[in-house]
């Protein structure tokens, strides 16, 4: 059966005036916060008081916030690219996965990270790689593990990423001009439920990947498009918790005291196109534990407008080592927003990193094909189970007699 | 470079065929290579047949993210040779037949059979093949056959002889019997004729003189 859409329009009514609503509050409470930002805004004090205060209040389980790197620019300053260096090696890698099918006839999974080196003003071709990995059971045992492995299998890719990011930074250490490695994703890289935790194994393996990109005096970058996060939102509820004497210091950066709203929001009503924010320090527990790894791990951020119109966000994530370093942070400020000139408000060369990572239906199938094959040279004959077999007869492409 | 020096150059490989042409498919930094109206050979694997044909249209595909670049103002160099190099965007050529070859004989008809997809194809640019392929000029048929809605006749007549004019070394008296040949076969067809013989003279200036003598 297909979906109705007929049955759906109340809902999507319903829906849509739902979101106006939202949107209407949500613009007041951004009001309110720029308000709070515009009195606050170089009054480097008052917000070391308001960090310290939130420190000591509120709980743990819930706070992450900013603090400025520097007290230099005012927080609701949008600070213009200043022109970038005369070269650059930028590179960039992406990953995706073929997870493992229960229904399929072999269990396995395949990570592939595709990357790009852009050779930024030499008129170099970029060039452009793979790196697949197939990854099966061993034994018996082993097949247990791989059919809850989803959220495993995304952690390896993760790793891969990051692995093969600093790697290739690494082989380009001896680069005359400065080299940028950047990632599609955060830097604060923690997919443990427990953020008092201490790093695990995958955590760690991230951080030597950060550290060895550090050592090959790369900077760093991980590029996050559309950010939902709201540390900034947080700093500026504890500015506002200085005046108030109700004010709830122990729900400080609940989801429910801010209703969700990300510092996007606040700076995409400050930020023309091409302008970044005020680089800040982001204040969390994981954070901590990175800063401890190697004080030069811990993450900082700004925002950025990279588009050439509009009040699109993205969030730059740059480790300490790039942040104390002006230059190179304007640098990357400049790299950044001539490779999204490129394509409208994204980095090209993560657009062509994720273009070789990822793996199309077409290849899968291949891939299986060939799987086959070499499983029938040594005498393995397996199918698909019966729900895989229906479920591809039946949505195969339908044809309309009459 | 010397005559003798220069060989055919295998610059992509058939996408899909039928009796009366094929289309191939090749890198953009193999475009250099071939023009329109060229002479290209499709070379099945394993047999002693040959399918010849002339490029009559060249196309440059692109994606969504090459039309997104188009909006770049002033695209780096990096860029396009990212695009150009390395992005699998294959330039598609369609070849008219006009000829085959079986046990090394030259037959300007149809082919018996089309090549098959991902069969190699060169281009022609030996000398004693381009002698061969043209000494007759029965083939010239089967281009004034194209239906000029999808093939630009004339214009496709003008490069080939222009093409084939240099590569037989200046062949005057080659140009000369192509251009009495097309008359002959146009003869009812002023349409045409008129300008396929005015776009010549305009290509080839030096026809004039060799055939006002």
């Amino acid at each position: 059966m297909t979906l109705e859409f007929e049955r759906l329009t109340s809902q999507l009514d319903a829906m849509a005036r739902t979101a106006a609503s939202r949107q209407g509050d949500r613009q007041s409470f951004v009001d309110d916060l720029l308000a709070v930002m515009a009195q606050y805004a170089d009054d480097w004090q008052a917000i070391d008081q308001a960090l310290l205060l939130a420190e000591e209040k509120a709980d743990p389980k819930h706070y992450r916030a900013a603090r400025p790197l520097r007290q230099q620019h005012p927080l609701n300053v949008g600070i213009d690219p200043l022109p970038g260096p005369p070269q650059a090696t930028l590179i960039a890698t992406d990953g995706s996965q073929i997870m493992p099918d229960r229904h399929a006839p072999y269990l396995y999974y395949v990570l592939n990270v595709g990357g790009c080196i852009y050779f930024y003003g030499n008129g170099r071709t970029p060039i452009q790689f793979t790196h697949p990995e197939l990854h099966y059971p061993e034994s018996d045992a082993q097949e247990a593990d791989f059919l809850q492995s989803s959220s495993k299998v995304s952690i390896e890719r993760d790793k891969r990423e990051i692995t093969i990011l600093a790697n290739t930074a690494w082989d380009y250490r001896h680069e005359e001009a400065p080299v940028l490695a950047m990632l599609d994703q955060r830097l604060l890289y923690w997919p443990i439920g427990d953020s008092q935790a201490t790093p695990n194994e995958d955590v760690q393996t991230w951080l030597r990947g950060m550290l060895k990109a550090k050592d090959s005096g790369a900077w760093l970058a991980g590029y996050i498009d559309r950010p939902m996060t709201g540390y900034v939102v947080t700093l500026l509820l504890a500015l506002s918790g200085l005046d108030d004497l109700n004010f709830n210091w122990s729900d400080l950066g609940k989801r429910g005291v801010t209703g969700g709203l990300a510092d996007a929001a606040v700076y995409g009503r400050l930020l023309q196109p091409g302008q970044r924010s005020p680089v800040f320090v982001n204040i969390s527990p994981p954070n901590e534990q990175f800063a401890r790894f190697d004080p030069g791990l811990e993450v900082c951020f700004f925002y950025l407008n990279p588009g050439s119109s509009g009040q699109r966000i993205a969030r730059v994530d740059i480790p300490r080592w790039v942040a104390e370093d002006e230059t190179a942070v304007n640098h990357v400020h400049a790299l950044i927003m001539d490779q999204c000139r490129m394509l409208g408000g994204y980095p090209y060369i993560i657009t062509r990193a994720d273009e070789m990572a990822v793996i199309q239906y077409a290849d899968r199938e291949s891939l299986e094909m060939m799987i086959d094959n070499y499983m029938q040279r040594y005498g393995v004959y397996r199918r698909l189970t019966t729900k895989l077999q229906t479920k591809g007869l039946s949505r195969s492409t339908r044809r309309r007699y009459g | 470079m010397s005559k003798s020096q220069v060989h055919n150059f295998q610059f992509g490989r058939v996408t899909r065929a039928a009796t009366i042409g094929f289309d191939v498919g090749c890198r953009v930094n193999e475009l250099t290579a071939v023009s329109f109206g060229g002479l290209v050979k499709a070379m099945p694997k394993d047999t002693h047949e040959a399918v010849y044909g002339l490029v009559y249209n060249i196309n440059i595909d692109d994606d969504s993210l090459s039309r997104r670049l188009i909006m770049t103002e002033d695209p780096p160099v990096e860029l396009i040779n990212d695009q150009r190099e390395n992005r699998l965007l294959p330039v598609e050529m369609n070849v008219m037949a006009v000829g085959y070859q079986q046990n090394q004989k030259i037959i300007h008809g149809l082919p018996p059979r089309p090549p098959l997809n991902l069969d190699p194809v060169e281009l022609v640019h030996d000398p004693a093949e381009i002698k061969a392929f043209s000494d007759k000029l029965g083939y010239l048929r089967l281009i004034l056959r194209a239906n000029s809605e999808d093939v630009p006749v004339e214009q496709l007549l003008v490069a080939h002889v222009r093409d084939f004019y240099r590569l037989r070394g200046d062949d005057v008296v080659w140009a000369t019997a192509v251009m009495q040949e097309l008359i002959e076969l146009l003869r009812s067809n002023y349409d045409i004729l008129i300008p396929t013989l005015e776009a010549l003279s305009d290509a080839l200036p030096e026809l004039k003189t060799a055939v006002a003598k």
